[in-house]
């Protein structure tokens, strides 16, 4: 046989190896694909006589307080409702612009989440604003993107869909108003639906300590922990959350892990937790994108939303 | 065979590459889950697979190399001293 000439090889190789990853990808997270859930519904506490516990068909949003923080370098607010106030600021010496919706709820289960093309599964994605549109979302934040992996807990409005093993934070929300961040270890399934989970999300790394203080090293080194666009879901107490987003790689330097940390402890967060970052980095209010999305966002899996219905 | 044999350190080369690529990406994104999943299960077990073919395929090729001629050719010529 003719030996065939190196470059002729190198070309070929080349070339499979380009069709393999192509169709690595469309297996990996580009074609859609449901996903078995676990399907265990989470069992919501009855209220109790004295509790502030609303039904469900009567959440609502009141008051506007803030939570005690300390100033930023600029501070814009842009609306005001029924205990949501969101803002545009500034920090680090206004290289970083990021927005923050205060949100002082009635009852945990106004903090719903929504998946794209309201189905559990990987390569399902829209845009945030297609989400926020589609679910009549009053403010709207990318989540986790859990389609991107089969590792972690996805728990969604009261329904646990997976719960597999992981190295990263979990966060968890329960009906009750309250948040913890948790280990794979620590988390029961069963001991969770019957206590009463809300959400959890799978992603991190935890941004606070026990106190609420800022950290310099993170659970896992398994992050990007250098300047990005970034997603916050902090926790002043019971009812009471912050969704922040920082624009990066643009006229936005973006925020290291670091950085964030320290942001979210100077805001007063009592629990601060890590979302999708980068292109997945987007709010809107009222259908309109808020933030300057880098490379103008991207279609993902998730969001956590605030419904229009809720006020 | 001879056709799959000659595919034998292409797998490996293609295989290899794609897994360099993959940890790479896992480096800068790991919440992809590039590395961990079932169908990079499948491709590990493809190159192991692969590597371990071509692996005892130069080891036996060294070994049929390295053989006195004698032992090579035993079995197939007919001893050179006459049995009496």
């Amino acid at each position: 046989m003719k030996k065939k000439p190196l470059w002729v090889l190198i070309l070929a190789d080349s070339l499979i190896l380009g069709a393999a990853l192509t169709v690595f990808a469309l297996f990996h997270h580009v074609l859609p694909r449901q996903k078995t859930s676990l399907g265990i519904v989470s069992v919501q506490p009855s209220p109790q006589s004295g509790t502030t516990q609303a039904p469900s068909s009567s959440f609502s949003l009141i008051g506007t307080a803030l939570a005690e923080e300390s100033v930023p370098d600029t501070e814009r607010t842009l609306a005001e409702d029924q205990g949501l106030t969101l803002s545009e600021r500034s920090c680090l010496n206004g290289t970083v612009q990021y927005y923050l919706a205060d949100l002082n709820l009635t009852d945990a289960t106004a903090l719903k989440t929504a998946f794209a093309y309201d189905t559990y599964g990987g390569g399902y994605a829209q845009t945030v604003s297609e989400m926020a549109r589609q679910q009549d979302a009053l403010l709207c934040v990318n989540g986790d993107y859990y389609g991107n992996s089969d590792e972690g807990v996805v728990v969604r409005n009261g329904v646990i869909y997976r719960a597999n093993p992981t190295d990263a934070d979990i966060l968890c929300l329960y009906y009750d108003g309250t948040m913890a961040v948790k280990s794979y270890r620590e988390f029961d399934v069963q001991a969770e639906a019957a206590g009463g989970i809300w959400q959890a999300w799978t992603f991190g790394p935890s941004l606070l300590d026990e106190d609420g203080q800022a950290l310099s090293a993170f659970h896992e080194g398994r992050h990007m922990s250098g300047r990005n666009p970034r997603t916050v879901l902090g926790y002043y107490g019971p009812n009471h959350y912050a969704l922040l987003v920082a624009d990066g790689r643009g006229r936005s330097a973006g925020l290291s892990l670091t950085e964030l940390s320290q942001l979210c402890e100077d805001l007063g967060f009592q629990i601060a937790y890590n979302l999708d970052g980068g292109k997945s980095s987007v709010m809107t209010y009222q259908d309109a994108v808020v933030n300057q999305p880098a490379g103008g966002g991207r279609a993902i899996s998730d969001v956590i939303y605030i419904g229009e219905a809720s006020l | 065979m001879s056709g799959l044999r000659a595919l034998l350190p292409h797998a490996c080369i293609i295989l290899s590459l794609m897994f360099l690529i993959f940890l790479v990406l896992d480096s800068y994104n790991p919440m992809m889950n590039f590395v961990n999943n079932g169908i990079s299960s499948v491709l590990l077990a493809l190159l192991c697979a692969c590597s371990l073919a071509s692996g005892l395929r130069t080891i036996a090729q060294a070994r049929k190399k390295n053989r006195p001629p004698a032992i090579r050719r035993r079995g197939k010529v007919k001893s050179r001293v006459p049995i009496p």
